[in-house]
């Protein structure tokens, strides 16, 4: 700290801290904890506590019609027959008069009437007192058991369905899949690339990857739909080789699998593999490779021996970046036949949010999401025992 | 690259050039091909596609080479026949809204990333690699993480509801450390011995950090608002879950999507490739004739 | 393991060449190494020395010609399926493993058990004085002792010859001048053929049984090292390895196996090795020890006059720096035998014996 001061005086040096501090408590540390604090509280929804609620709410709204009306009759009652105002139509469906109540004549209607009347109203209004009464346990009841579940709990985690715990399962699966296959797709290509020893070649097989790296996520997606689409161009040239017929029965639906997610998914996320173990692999001495050929290891031993261990950072930061973009891809399940294949569970923290508005448990499952991640990075790190530092560079 | 590397590379070239055919290099020379088909043929597809004047995307079915959704159509009376790029305001609005957040995001993540990666050079402490860790986690995180827990966050706390300014926020918080890798690799290779020599000389810190260090970081300065601009305009993930009701250009392109192919987004493809291309090929380009310049002035 | 079962082989280059597109590295060379014997290849970078040895090591496919290796044609085979090993200029150590699984490398790509290859490492490392430095990394090692380990990984697999690539380049020169004297006792020790590359003629001279010196890709001359210092048989062998005085001109006339050559500091007379006749371009190279004050010189056939610039004392000798007729500059060397030197000054009459000068065919000099 006295260093920070010294070399850059007490103004800038606190500026700095001033901004830094910003940025991590304001920018990074808050949001976080913010979603954390909303993923341990329970919001209960539609529940029955909220049901007897509204029901209470209801009978409440019963008991003072009728009395209502009771004091109207009395005041009818009181002044004779004079009174032209017609209580029933507020009464509703509970009054046991004849016709006469509903449309009040004076002539017709006598005292006598209106005291049974009252009579009868002033019974249903004990009755459903009687009622409310015991809603009312019952809410207190159902409120307290509410109270008791809100508050902090795990409850939205233990909520999860058995469906979103699959999803979550399989997305993991799979994005540790997509991980693999990049893996050993690409290692190769760096290798490659980063040993070509002509330059002029080395220098355009760089640009081959940094071309389609640079075009965006979705517009490589985007060309992968074009290609699986009913109509595109994979079902075309299998009509064209007369594999299929699509003229006669159905075309291959390749958008409506899993598969389909998965084979795009290494398209879009391959060259996050392909850069970091390219960058390890570049430092390495050809000497090294040639020492253990001129020792006589096969080629095989050398890589496992020699080139492998070396590019450990590398394969560790590829496998992170690509682990993590494709667990938490929104746009290959999204945009891929969207609706035609199983979810992933970047989708089902989507319609937590922004369909069933349900942003704790939208929360809750976006921690699981990033727990599940943070979780590769640290087996990674143990793994390939590299740290922070080598991982992020 | 050591002088030795480098002797070793030409060594290598010359040797490569001299050996016979070695079966090994064909099948690797074979793989490498088809990993290049692989990468290129579907962009390929792309391009070509936005050509068609078919209204479904595709390349199998050709109905005549057209640059209406380029430049859209309309008949004698004015009207709109063909709705290419020009009509298509959400499109337009939303180049708009990606260019104001770039913007945004340049103007946060460069003073976030050189205060944090100013200050973790110069700390000497076990409270740095916390610092670090921490300072570059946004990078580690799913973007959705980023995007949900940023727009929960600004509403909760601010009432601010999802929109242009939490994506702009959301973003800033990742590329922000970026940028802050960008410039501690510059300072790593910077001369502790220059700043010294400018305190030895009697300047106040104010002074070196200004004529020294600054001067220094420049061109990483530069290179990182370039880094952050792209990485701005290019972002899906975060955005769409930070933006709310609003769109940028790529979200409207994944909006698109979902209901089905357009050929306009074919032909934003096609610019989209064409920018990169020229971009990419020119950065060899001039990389290549700085590298001959300097080895020119070594001999 | 047991150092007696090692046995060095020959190595024969039967018209090697080896062409790099229009680029001639090496011409086409015939040269035979003898089995156990301390071989080098001395050249300034770029002759290639460097070539020939990753033609012998099976890096590289020679353009023509074969290589045998104790008698077996070796042109057609993979550096791994050669008896021979390299060590490299940069050495090449793998820094992830310790020095120990270093030194097994080899012997764990046979497929050896791991108890055996930890036995046999450790006798390797106390052949190369590393007893116990195992379970190090190479990193953690000084740079003489990643030499030696980089020398007892390449016995490890008991190649027949070992081929060494400027291994020294990198030390300093105390630990240089050390590591000479060990490799030496170490190439004694195990009976192995090296084939040492160096530009460095110090190195070759010490170290050496015989040198064989190229130049833009052919081989000038073979020999033992004292015959590479005192006959070099042309003009660039006779200018690379040590210092020389070069006088050029035309041949007067030669016979006997002596000739008297025209220059533009005078007429002189030495060894014709060349069988130079009337006519021809030649120069003549006297060292900088032979080279004498006339007047301690009793033959009057080699006469000059020059100018003294400076003196620079070495401690045991003195280099006297001069310059004679035609701005052409001389070097003497005076052992320091008292004040003699201090008065060196001005004009002085230098000679050399007919006996000590070399009369070769005009050529190629060494560049400093």
């Amino acid at each position: 700290m006295s260093s920070l001061y010294r070399s850059y005086g007490a103004v800038l040096a606190s500026l700095l801290l001033g901004i830094v501090a910003l940025w991590l408590v304001a920018l990074i540390a808050l949001p976080q904890l913010n979603m954390i604090e909303r993923a341990f509280i329970y919001e209960p929804r539609g529940g029955a506590a909220i049901q007897s609620q509204v029901d209470v709410d209801r009978l409440y709204q019963q008991i003072y019609t009728l009395e209502y009306d009771i004091q109207v009759l009395r005041q009818q009652a009181g002044a004779g027959a004079s009174v032209g105002v017609a209580p029933g139509a507020k009464i509703g469906e509970d009054n046991t008069a004849g016709s006469g109540l509903a449309v009040p004549s004076p002539s017709a209607a006598g005292t006598e009437s209106v005291e049974d009347q009252i009579a009868t109203l002033e019974a249903q209004v004990a009755g459903l007192q009687a009622d409310l009464a015991a809603m009312e346990e019952e809410e207190t009841r159902l409120m307290a058991e509410q109270e008791a579940a809100s508050g902090y709990s795990m409850r939205n985690f233990t909520t999860m369905s058995g469906l979103h715990l699959r999803i979550f399962g399989m997305t993991l699966l799979y994005s540790f899949c997509v991980t693999l296959i990049c893996f050993v797709v690409c290692y190769p290509i760096a290798y490659t690339v980063a040993q070509t020893p002509n330059r002029e070649r080395a220098a355009m097989l760089m640009l081959g990857l940094l071309i389609p790296y640079a075009i965006n996520e979705l517009l490589r997606i985007f060309a992968w739909t074009m290609i699986l689409a009913n109509e595109g161009m994979l079902n075309t040239t299998l009509d064209a080789l007369g594999l299929i017929d699509m003229a006669q029965g159905e075309p291959i639906r390749w958008l409506a699998s899993n598969g389909a997610v998965f084979c795009v998914m290494v398209y879009a996320y391959i060259l996050f593999m392909v850069f970091p173990m390219y960058n390890t692999i570049e430092t390495l001495d050809r000497n090294q490779i040639e020492a253990s050929k001129d020792l006589g290891a096969s080629l095989l031993r050398t890589h496992l021996r020699v080139v492998l261990p070396y590019a450990k950072p590398g394969i560790a930061v590829g496998s992170i970046m690509t682990f993590m973009l494709a667990a938490g891809s929104i746009a290959v399940p999204g945009l891929v036949g969207p609706g035609l294949h199983p979810d992933w569970f970047s989708q089902v923290i989507y319609r937590n949010f922004f369909e069933a508005g349900n942003w704790n448990i939208g929360s809750a499952y976006s921690l699981a999401l990033l727990a599940a991640c943070t979780g590769f990075i640290l087996v990674n790190m143990v793994v390939f025992r590299v740290g922070i530092r080598d991982i992020a560079k | 690259m050591t002088a030795l590397a480098q002797q070793g590379r030409e060594q290598g070239q010359d040797e490569r050039r001299a050996l016979g055919i070695d079966w090994g290099d064909v099948v690797l020379n074979a793989y490498i091909g088809l990993f290049f088909l692989y990468l290129f043929v579907p962009l390929g597809i792309m391009v070509l596609a936005a050509f068609n004047a078919n209204d479904t995307p595709s390349v199998s079915d050709w109905r005549g080479f057209t640059l209406q959704w380029f430049t859209g159509a309309t008949d004698e009376a004015g009207n709109v026949t063909v709705r290419g790029l020009p009509q298509d305001a959400r499109f337009l609005q939303g180049l708009w809204h990606s260019l104001l957040i770039a913007l945004g995001v340049i103007a946060i993540s460069i003073p976030l990333g050189l205060s944090g990666a100013l200050l973790l050079t110069r700390l000497e402490s076990k409270a740095s690699t916390l610092l670090y860790t921490l300072l570059v986690s946004p990078m580690l995180m799913p973007g959705i993480v980023l995007g949900v827990s940023t727009m929960i966050f600004w509403r909760d706390m601010f009432g601010v509801e999802a929109g242009l300014f939490t994506a702009m926020i959301a973003q800033s918080v990742f590329i922000g450390s970026y940028c802050m890798l960008m410039f501690m690799a510059r300072l790593q290779r910077q001369d502790r011995g220059l700043e010294e020599a400018g305190f030895d000389l009697g300047a106040s810190s104010f002074l070196v950090f200004q004529r020294i260090t600054l001067p220094f970081l420049m061109p990483t300065i530069a290179t990182a608002a370039v880094i952050a601009f792209l990485q701005s305009i290019e972002n899906y993930n975060t955005t769409f879950f930070a933006i709310g009701g609003n769109w940028t250009l790529v979200t409207e392109i994944g909006a698109r999507m979902r209901f089905g192919l357009s050929p306009v987004v074919n032909a934003i493809g096609v610019i989209f490739v064409a920018i990169t291309i020229v971009a990419a090929v020119s950065y060899v380009l001039l990389k290549r004739r700085r590298d001959q310049r300097i080895k020119a002035l070594r001999r | 393991m047991d150092m007696q079962d090692l046995r060095g082989k020959d190595v024969e280059l039967d018209g090697v060449s080896m062409r790099f597109g229009d680029f001639t590295a090496v011409e086409p060379t015939d040269l035979t190494i003898r089995a156990g014997e301390f071989f080098s290849i001395l050249g300034p970078s770029g002759c290639g020395k460097t070539t020939i040895l990753r033609m012998v090591s099976g890096f590289l496919k020679p353009s023509t010609g074969r290589i045998r290796i104790g008698g077996e044609d070796m042109t057609q085979l993979g550096p791994n399926r050669r008896p021979t090993a390299l060590i490299f200029q940069n050495l090449a150590l793998f820094p992830l493993m310790t020095v120990w699984e270093n030194v097994a490398f080899g012997l764990e790509a046979r497929g050896m058990p791991r108890a055996e290859r930890r036995r046999r490492a450790d006798a390797l490392l106390e052949l190369v004085a590393l007893t116990g430095q195992g379970d190090k990394k190479p990193t953690e090692l000084s740079g003489g002792q990643r030499q030696r380990v980089a020398v007892a990984r390449g016995l490890a697999v008991e190649p027949a010859v070992l081929l060494l690539d400027e291994p020294l380049s990198a030390l300093d020169l105390k630990l240089r001048q050390h590591m000479r004297a060990e490799l030496k006792s170490i190439q004694r020790k195990t009976g192995v053929t090296f084939i040492y590359i160096t530009h460095d003629q110090g190195e070759a001279l010490t170290m050496s049984d015989r040198v064989a010196v190229m130049n833009r890709g052919r081989v000038e001359q073979v020999a033992a090292t004292e015959d590479i210092y005192d006959s070099p048989s042309t003009a660039f062998v006779a200018t690379f390895v040590g210092e020389q005085n070069v006088f050029r001109g035309k041949v007067m006339h030669g016979a006997n196996g002596v000739a008297r050559v025209a220059t533009d500091v005078g007429e002189f007379t030495g060894a014709n090795r060349d069988g130079l006749s009337a006519g021809d371009d030649a120069m003549i190279f006297v060292r900088p020890e032979r080279l004498d004050l006339a007047s301690r010189s009793n033959e009057t056939a080699n006469r000059m006059r020059a100018h003294v610039e400076r003196r620079d004392l070495e401690g045991p000798f003195v280099n006297v720096f001069l310059r004679a007729a035609g701005n052409l500059p001389l070097v003497m060397h005076m052992t320091n035998s008292g004040d003699a030197w201090r008065s060196l000054e001005g004009e002085l009459e230098l000679g050399f014996r007919s006996t000590d000068a070399l009369v070769l065919r005009a050529g190629d000099l060494a560049r400093e």
